[in-house]
Protein backbone atom coordinates (compact mmCIF):
# COMPACT_ATOMS: atom_id res chain seq x y z
CA UNK A 1 0.00 0.00 0.00
CA UNK A 2 1.13 3.55 -0.60
CA UNK A 3 -0.47 6.51 1.11
CA UNK A 4 -0.31 10.15 0.13
CA UNK A 5 -1.38 12.44 2.95
CA UNK A 6 -2.66 15.96 2.26
CA UNK A 7 -3.29 18.16 5.29
CA UNK A 8 -4.93 21.58 5.42
CA UNK A 9 -5.86 22.91 8.86
CA UNK A 10 -8.21 20.46 10.55
CA UNK A 11 -8.80 18.53 7.27
CA UNK A 12 -6.72 15.60 6.13
CA UNK A 13 -7.00 13.47 2.97
CA UNK A 14 -5.45 10.01 2.63
CA UNK A 15 -5.04 9.00 -0.99
CA UNK A 16 -4.38 5.27 -0.89
CA UNK A 17 -3.34 2.75 -3.49
CA UNK A 18 -2.34 -0.90 -3.80
CA UNK A 19 -3.27 -3.65 -1.35
CA UNK A 20 -4.18 -2.88 2.27
CA UNK A 21 -2.61 -5.91 3.94
CA UNK A 22 -2.68 -6.39 7.74
CA UNK A 23 0.79 -4.83 8.12
CA UNK A 24 -0.31 -1.83 6.01
CA UNK A 25 -3.37 -1.44 8.21
CA UNK A 26 -1.16 -1.00 11.29
CA UNK A 27 0.85 1.68 9.48
CA UNK A 28 -2.29 3.47 8.25
CA UNK A 29 -3.87 3.32 11.71
CA UNK A 30 -0.78 5.01 13.17
CA UNK A 31 -0.95 7.74 10.50
CA UNK A 32 -4.66 8.36 11.14
CA UNK A 33 -4.14 8.43 14.91
CA UNK A 34 -1.30 10.93 14.52
CA UNK A 35 -3.53 13.26 12.48
CA UNK A 36 -6.51 12.92 14.84
CA UNK A 37 -4.24 13.52 17.85
CA UNK A 38 -3.15 16.71 16.06
CA UNK A 39 -6.69 18.20 15.90
CA UNK A 40 -7.81 16.81 12.52
CA UNK A 41 -11.58 16.29 12.53
CA UNK A 42 -12.42 16.10 8.80
CA UNK A 43 -11.02 12.96 7.20
CA UNK A 44 -11.22 11.83 3.59
CA UNK A 45 -10.01 8.43 2.39
CA UNK A 46 -9.74 8.01 -1.35
CA UNK A 47 -9.52 4.31 -2.21
CA UNK A 48 -9.75 4.63 -5.99
CA UNK A 49 -6.32 3.02 -6.31
CA UNK A 50 -6.93 0.25 -3.75
CA UNK A 51 -7.73 -3.23 -5.08
CA UNK A 52 -7.56 -5.36 -1.91
CA UNK A 53 -8.66 -5.05 1.72
CA UNK A 54 -9.52 -7.56 4.46
CA UNK A 55 -11.05 -7.24 7.92
CA UNK A 56 -7.84 -5.94 9.52
CA UNK A 57 -7.80 -3.08 7.01
CA UNK A 58 -11.50 -2.36 7.57
CA UNK A 59 -10.87 -1.73 11.27
CA UNK A 60 -8.87 1.39 10.38
CA UNK A 61 -11.91 2.98 8.75
CA UNK A 62 -14.31 2.09 11.59
CA UNK A 63 -11.79 3.51 14.05
CA UNK A 64 -11.22 6.63 11.90
CA UNK A 65 -14.96 7.32 11.69
CA UNK A 66 -15.16 7.10 15.48
CA UNK A 67 -12.13 9.39 15.94
CA UNK A 68 -13.48 12.00 13.50
CA UNK A 69 -16.87 11.96 15.23
CA UNK A 70 -15.23 12.24 18.67
CA UNK A 71 -13.28 15.28 17.39
CA UNK A 72 -16.55 16.89 16.25
CA UNK A 73 -16.10 16.12 12.55
CA UNK A 74 -16.74 13.44 9.97
CA UNK A 75 -14.95 10.82 7.86
CA UNK A 76 -15.67 10.30 4.17
CA UNK A 77 -14.77 7.55 1.72
CA UNK A 78 -14.43 7.74 -2.03
CA UNK A 79 -13.45 5.62 -5.01
CA UNK A 80 -14.63 2.19 -3.84
CA UNK A 81 -14.81 -0.36 -6.65
CA UNK A 82 -14.64 -4.06 -7.44
CA UNK A 83 -13.69 -6.45 -4.65
CA UNK A 84 -12.95 -3.58 -2.23
CA UNK A 85 -16.46 -2.14 -2.65
CA UNK A 86 -17.93 -5.61 -2.10
CA UNK A 87 -15.98 -6.06 1.15
CA UNK A 88 -17.15 -2.66 2.46
CA UNK A 89 -20.77 -3.45 1.53
CA UNK A 90 -20.82 -6.95 3.07
CA UNK A 91 -19.58 -5.57 6.38
CA UNK A 92 -21.62 -2.36 6.06
CA UNK A 93 -18.56 -0.31 6.97
CA UNK A 94 -19.49 1.91 3.99
CA UNK A 95 -22.56 3.01 6.01
CA UNK A 96 -20.42 4.25 8.90
CA UNK A 97 -18.62 6.78 6.70
CA UNK A 98 -20.21 9.01 4.10
CA UNK A 99 -19.35 7.40 0.76
CA UNK A 100 -18.91 9.11 -2.61
CA UNK A 101 -18.09 7.85 -6.10
CA UNK A 102 -15.02 10.07 -6.53
CA UNK A 103 -12.71 12.21 -4.43
CA UNK A 104 -14.02 15.29 -6.20
CA UNK A 105 -17.61 14.43 -5.19
CA UNK A 106 -16.47 13.85 -1.62
CA UNK A 107 -14.71 17.23 -1.52
CA UNK A 108 -17.90 19.19 -2.28
CA UNK A 109 -18.64 21.29 0.81
CA UNK A 110 -16.02 19.30 2.70
CA UNK A 111 -14.84 20.34 5.09
CA UNK A 112 -18.02 22.32 5.58
CA UNK A 113 -17.69 26.10 5.68
CA UNK A 114 -17.47 27.50 9.20
CA UNK A 115 -20.62 28.81 10.78
CA UNK A 116 -21.10 32.49 9.92
CA UNK A 117 -19.95 34.84 12.63
CA UNK A 118 -22.89 36.87 13.86
CA UNK A 119 -21.79 40.47 14.24
CA UNK A 120 -23.20 42.28 17.24
CA UNK A 121 -25.36 45.26 16.36
CA UNK B 1 -4.57 -28.20 -7.38
CA UNK B 2 -2.66 -25.84 -5.13
CA UNK B 3 -1.14 -27.37 -2.01
CA UNK B 4 1.05 -25.49 0.47
CA UNK B 5 2.57 -26.61 3.74
CA UNK B 6 3.10 -23.47 5.81
CA UNK B 7 3.65 -22.54 9.44
CA UNK B 8 2.31 -19.87 11.76
CA UNK B 9 4.22 -16.89 10.38
CA UNK B 10 2.47 -13.93 8.72
CA UNK B 11 5.09 -14.05 5.94
CA UNK B 12 3.50 -17.37 4.97
CA UNK B 13 0.17 -15.60 4.43
CA UNK B 14 1.76 -13.30 1.84
CA UNK B 15 3.29 -16.35 0.15
CA UNK B 16 -0.06 -18.16 0.16
CA UNK B 17 -1.95 -15.21 -1.34
CA UNK B 18 0.66 -14.78 -4.10
CA UNK B 19 0.54 -18.50 -4.90
CA UNK B 20 -3.27 -18.44 -4.91
CA UNK B 21 -3.37 -15.38 -7.22
CA UNK B 22 -1.08 -17.14 -9.72
CA UNK B 23 -3.08 -20.39 -9.51
CA UNK B 24 -6.40 -18.53 -9.86
CA UNK B 25 -5.16 -16.98 -13.08
CA UNK B 26 -4.25 -20.38 -14.52
CA UNK B 27 -7.71 -21.80 -13.78
CA UNK B 28 -9.50 -18.72 -15.13
CA UNK B 29 -10.95 -17.22 -11.93
CA UNK B 30 -11.75 -13.59 -12.64
CA UNK B 31 -9.75 -10.90 -10.88
CA UNK B 32 -12.40 -9.76 -8.38
CA UNK B 33 -13.28 -13.37 -7.46
CA UNK B 34 -9.60 -14.07 -6.96
CA UNK B 35 -9.21 -11.01 -4.71
CA UNK B 36 -12.28 -11.99 -2.66
CA UNK B 37 -10.92 -15.53 -2.16
CA UNK B 38 -7.65 -13.93 -1.04
CA UNK B 39 -9.70 -12.07 1.59
CA UNK B 40 -11.10 -15.45 2.73
CA UNK B 41 -7.56 -16.86 2.96
CA UNK B 42 -6.40 -13.81 4.94
CA UNK B 43 -9.23 -14.24 7.44
CA UNK B 44 -8.95 -18.02 7.86
CA UNK B 45 -5.19 -18.53 7.68
CA UNK B 46 -4.38 -15.20 9.34
CA UNK B 47 -6.55 -16.23 12.29
CA UNK B 48 -4.72 -19.56 12.59
CA UNK B 49 -1.33 -17.83 12.38
CA UNK B 50 -2.25 -15.33 15.09
CA UNK B 51 -4.23 -17.50 17.52
CA UNK B 52 -3.96 -21.28 16.94
CA UNK B 53 -0.63 -21.80 18.68
CA UNK B 54 0.81 -20.47 21.95
CA UNK B 55 3.03 -17.39 21.55
CA UNK B 56 6.55 -18.46 20.56
CA UNK B 57 5.50 -21.93 19.41
CA UNK B 58 5.85 -22.86 15.75
CA UNK B 59 3.08 -24.99 14.26
CA UNK B 60 1.97 -26.25 10.86
CA UNK B 61 -0.77 -24.82 8.64
CA UNK B 62 -1.60 -26.65 5.43
CA UNK B 63 -3.79 -25.29 2.65
CA UNK B 64 -5.16 -27.24 -0.27
CA UNK B 65 -7.24 -25.57 -2.97
CA UNK B 66 -8.78 -27.41 -5.85
CA UNK B 67 -11.22 -26.91 -8.64
CA UNK B 68 -14.07 -29.42 -8.46
CA UNK B 69 -17.13 -29.65 -10.70
CA UNK B 70 -19.12 -26.49 -10.05
CA UNK B 71 -17.04 -25.26 -7.14
CA UNK B 72 -13.73 -24.34 -5.57
CA UNK B 73 -12.80 -26.35 -2.50
CA UNK B 74 -10.43 -24.84 0.08
CA UNK B 75 -9.22 -27.17 2.85
CA UNK B 76 -7.21 -25.68 5.72
CA UNK B 77 -5.67 -27.81 8.51
CA UNK B 78 -3.75 -26.84 11.64
CA UNK B 79 -2.71 -28.66 14.80
CA UNK B 80 -3.48 -25.77 17.14
CA UNK B 81 -6.06 -25.36 19.87
CA UNK B 82 -9.56 -26.57 18.90
CA UNK B 83 -11.46 -23.76 17.21
CA UNK B 84 -14.78 -24.08 15.43
CA UNK B 85 -15.38 -20.89 13.42
CA UNK B 86 -18.91 -21.95 12.50
CA UNK B 87 -19.86 -21.25 16.13
CA UNK B 88 -18.66 -17.65 16.08
CA UNK B 89 -21.52 -15.21 16.73
CA UNK B 90 -22.35 -12.79 13.92
CA UNK B 91 -21.33 -9.15 14.42
CA UNK B 92 -23.97 -6.50 15.04
CA UNK B 93 -23.85 -4.56 11.76
CA UNK B 94 -26.81 -2.33 12.61
CA UNK B 95 -25.39 -0.57 15.66
CA UNK B 96 -24.68 3.16 15.56
CA UNK B 97 -21.12 4.31 14.93
CA UNK B 98 -20.51 5.01 18.64
CA UNK B 99 -21.51 1.44 19.55
CA UNK B 100 -20.00 -0.36 16.57
CA UNK B 101 -17.24 -2.83 17.44
CA UNK B 102 -13.98 -2.10 15.60
CA UNK B 103 -13.19 -5.79 15.00
CA UNK B 104 -15.16 -8.99 14.62
CA UNK B 105 -15.77 -8.72 10.87
CA UNK B 106 -13.43 -11.50 9.71
CA UNK B 107 -15.68 -14.54 10.10
CA UNK B 108 -18.65 -12.54 8.84
CA UNK B 109 -16.66 -11.88 5.66
CA UNK B 110 -15.79 -15.57 5.30
CA UNK B 111 -19.40 -16.66 5.82
CA UNK B 112 -20.55 -14.10 3.26
CA UNK B 113 -17.94 -14.90 0.60
CA UNK B 114 -18.23 -18.71 0.50
CA UNK B 115 -21.24 -20.97 0.08
CA UNK B 116 -20.50 -23.65 2.68
CA UNK B 117 -18.23 -24.03 5.70
CA UNK B 118 -17.60 -27.42 7.34
CA UNK B 119 -15.49 -27.85 10.46
CA UNK B 120 -14.15 -31.04 12.01
CA UNK B 121 -11.75 -31.71 14.86
CA UNK B 122 -9.99 -34.76 13.58
CA UNK B 123 -6.88 -36.55 14.94
CA UNK B 124 -5.75 -33.50 16.93
CA UNK B 125 -6.24 -31.18 13.94
CA UNK B 126 -8.71 -28.45 13.04
CA UNK B 127 -9.94 -29.25 9.53
CA UNK B 128 -11.90 -26.52 7.80
CA UNK B 129 -13.47 -27.01 4.36
CA UNK B 130 -14.79 -24.01 2.47
CA UNK B 131 -16.80 -24.40 -0.70
CA UNK B 132 -17.39 -21.65 -3.23
CA UNK B 133 -19.77 -22.18 -6.14
CA UNK B 134 -17.98 -21.51 -9.40
CA UNK B 135 -19.10 -22.50 -12.84
CA UNK B 136 -16.37 -20.86 -14.91
CA UNK B 137 -12.79 -21.78 -15.51
CA UNK B 138 -10.34 -23.30 -17.95
CA UNK B 139 -11.07 -26.92 -17.01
Amino acid sequence: MTSQIERAGDFCAFILSGRIEPADADQLQAQVNAQCDDAVKWLLFDLAGVDYIGSVGLRVFVSAAKRARANGGEARLSGLSGAVKHVFEITQVNKLLHTFPTRFDAMKNFPPPPDPVIQPN
Amino acid sequence: MLCLHLHNDLECLTRLQAAFAAWAETVGLDRDESLLMQVVLEEVVGNIIRYAYPVGQTGPVSVQIEQQPGELLIRVCDAGIPFNPTQQPPPDLDSALEDRQIGGLGWHLVRSLVDAIEYQRCGGENVLCLRKRWLGGNQ
